[in-house]
């Protein structure tokens, strides 16, 4: 894929930092538009090629802190191995027996290539800040907040 | 979600350069609000959510104090940027948003031997090699890469480290916030995946607001003081401004996930979830604050090991100069320090985000050598601005916890920056007033273009008339590295 809005998301201007929204028809439509959202984010331009296959495996409380979860996935596997996501393979989303929740993915990309690829910005973090995910019924919706 | 309040009708003018927001303007607020701005200043706070976020911190268990905001404060996440509030030892928390994801992000100031005019046309040149010699950028990979037990050593040691691998002097460390080293680290509290990002970022600027520039100083305000920090008209100095890098951002993700889930176990609710926070003696807190310390201890590694690859640079280019350090102070942090609450000495946690400490003059914690003038404060401006030089003065104890403002304050979102302007424009800009700039993205260039930022000179004339830290010097930039 190229590196551009979709419209399958909206970017959020705010003081410090930068905000996403993410309408969908589905949770798993969410979490990819979230995918896509975050490769805008850090990367203006290049072709996205798939080659490469990472695991995200990660659970929390709830919804919300499970996305900023997917995110700090995200950002650790690009700052460790320069992966930039493109698209879910697998998903599945799951409730535990303790109440949390836990997403079981495998996701597609590109390694970064300077000769290839145009970084935007470094990405510290996803925060809780203004979090809201709404997943109780279509279209699902959420909004979430960087630290740059 | 977090809160946004109608304050307009609440808020009361104490002084020419001081706000405050009573603590019965919104339920729920323990301490009042105060906000250090004039005028001038005071109508930018109320185009975002700065003073709800005052609001919201003033909701906080345990507070010792007013929840603070200083003239450069911006709508943050959780705290506002430039927010300060302390917190009982006893009865209060920690909240690792207060201190951010960019644990001592900070800058440090170098004094060059060399004038001006001797850097004259090498200008740029001396830029191009500081760029090759410092790290710079998203997605760069740093000089070093660390062994486990190395970086677990420079966890440990901070700045220390750093000199007795052979990146500085022993006498540097001298000259450092906490001589470069919290003994209160504990790198056993830093997770797996922290080290991960830490090993190949020591040595590293980063991005977005991070920058190493060259300056000179332009006009002195306090000569007595400006010959103790040993900075004189015309004189070339180094400014540089960096962090924690990734360790730091993932010791901040992992405790706020920690305080998240544990933050109704003591029954503590807060009014925006990046405010999640901990009794300070539990074991959430103490495991917080052990690996905010060695995090922090990162960053003062990360500044010594530049410090060094920019001396490395300076000798090359001009043989027989010297840069050594006035000082180096964190930005975001929190510390455990005695002030006086109430009349009575008390220790307390506070917190800086986005706020530099300004200890005065006789300040046990600051170098023998500024004991008469009061610890530099250093206060970078926005890309090709002026940046100041200050010294910590007695109302900062007195009034903002031995706290000052950090930098020029954001005005504009990084979207709207890079919308009214493009790269070309602002290297053309910069060029007009003499400045050489080099940065990797053209983002880095757009993003932080002056008419993003408050007009620091405005910021830093509150803090100086507000009594929080006076005016010691002023410094012009002539190249700018950008990540």
């Amino acid at each position: 894929m190229a590196v551009v809005n979709t419209g399958h998301f909206s970017f959020i201007e705010h003081t410090a930092d930068i905000g996403l929204e993410i309408k969908a028809d589905s949770e798993k439509e969410l979490f990819q538009k979230a995918l896509e959202g975050f490769t805008a984010l850090i990367c203006r331009s290049g072709e996205i090629r798939n080659n490469r296959t990472f695991a995200i495996n990660v659970s929390a409380k709830d919804k919300g802190a499970l996305l900023v979860e997917w995110f700090n996935e995200c950002i650790y596997l690009f700052e460790i191995h320069g992966f930039i996501p493109d698209r879910i393979k697998t998903i599945s989303i799951s409730r535990l027996h303790d109440g949390s929740v836990a997403i079981q993915a495998r996701v597609v990309g590109d390694t970064y290539d300077p000769e290839r690829h145009v970084l935007n910005m470094e990405v510290k973090a996803a925060t809780y800040h203004n979090l809201d995910v709404d997943l109780s019924h279509p279209p699902f919706t959420a909004r979430i907040f960087f630290d740059l | 979600m977090a809160y946004r309040y109608n304050l307009s009708d609440k808020i009361q003018r104490i002084d020419e350069w001081t706000i405050r927001i009573p603590r019965q303007a919104v339920p729920g607020m323990q301490v009042d609000g105060i906000v250090f701005a004039d005028e001038a200043l005071y109508p930018s706070l109320l185009k975002d959510d700065t003073l709800s976020q005052v609001v919201n911190v003033a909701m906080l268990p345990g507070l010792a104090g007013p929840s603070l905001a200083m003239p450069d404060a911006h709508q943050g996440y959780g705290f506002c940027i430039g927010g300060v509030a302390a917190t009982n030892l006893a009865t209060g928390v920690v909240s690792a948003g207060g201190v951010g994801f960019d644990i001592n992000c900070g800058v440090r100031l170098l004094a060059s031997s060399l004038e001006k005019n001797q850097v004259g046309k090498n200008i740029s040149t001396l830029i191009e090699e500081l760029y090759n010699a410092v790290p710079a950028g998203a997605g760069v990979r740093g000089r070093l890469k660390l062994s486990q037990r190395e970086l677990r050593d420079v966890l440990d040691r901070g700045a220390s480290w750093a000199v007795s691998a052979g990146y500085g002097d022993e006498v540097d460390v001298e000259y450092i916030e906490e001589q470069g080293r919290m003994t209160s680290a504990d790198p056993d509290a830093v997770s797996d995946r922290a080290f991960e990002r830490g090993k190949t970022q020591v040595g590293t600027l980063g991005s977005g607001n991070h920058f190493l520039e060259i300056q000179y100083v332009e006009e002195i305000f306090d000569p007595q003081a400006a010959e103790t920090f040993g900075l004189h008209e015309n004189q070339i100095v180094v400014l540089i401004h960096s962090g924690s890098r990734g360790l730091g951002h993932q010791v901040c993700s992992d405790a706020i996930r920690s305080m998240d889930n544990a933050i109704r176990k003591y029954g503590i609710t807060v009014p925006d979830r990046q405010l999640a926070c901990v009794p300070i003696a539990s074991e959430e807190g103490k495991q917080y604050l052990g690996a905010m310390a060695a995090a922090a201890n990162f960053a003062f590694a990360n500044r010594q090991c530049m410090t060094h690859w920019t001396r490395e640079v300076f000798t090359r280019m001009f043989p027989g100069s010297s840069l050594r350090v006035v000082y180096d102070v964190c930005h975001n942090i929190a510390k455990i320090e005695e002030h006086v609450i109430d009349g009575q000495k008390s220790r307390v946690l506070v917190h800086r985000k986005g706020a530099t400490r300004a200890f005065p003059e006789n300040h046990p914690d600051i170098p023998a050598r500024y004991r008469s003038t009061g610890q530099p404060v250093l206060i970078p401006g926005s890309m090709g601005t002026a940046s100041y030089v200050l010294a910590g003065l007695a109302g900062a104890m007195e009034r903002s916890f031995g706290s000052c403002c950090h930098g020029a304050g954001r005005l504009k979102s990084r979207t709207r920056a890079k919308k009214e302007t493009n790269a070309k424009a602002v290297l053309a800009e910069l060029h007009q007033h003499g400045i050489v700039a080099r940065s990797r993205t053209r983002e880095g260039l757009t993003e932080e273009n002056p008419s993003a930022y408050k007009n620091v000179t405005d910021v830093v004339d509150v803090v100086h008339h507000a009594g929080l830290a006076r005016k010691v010097a002023k410094l012009i930039p002539i190249g700018v590295i950008k990540g």
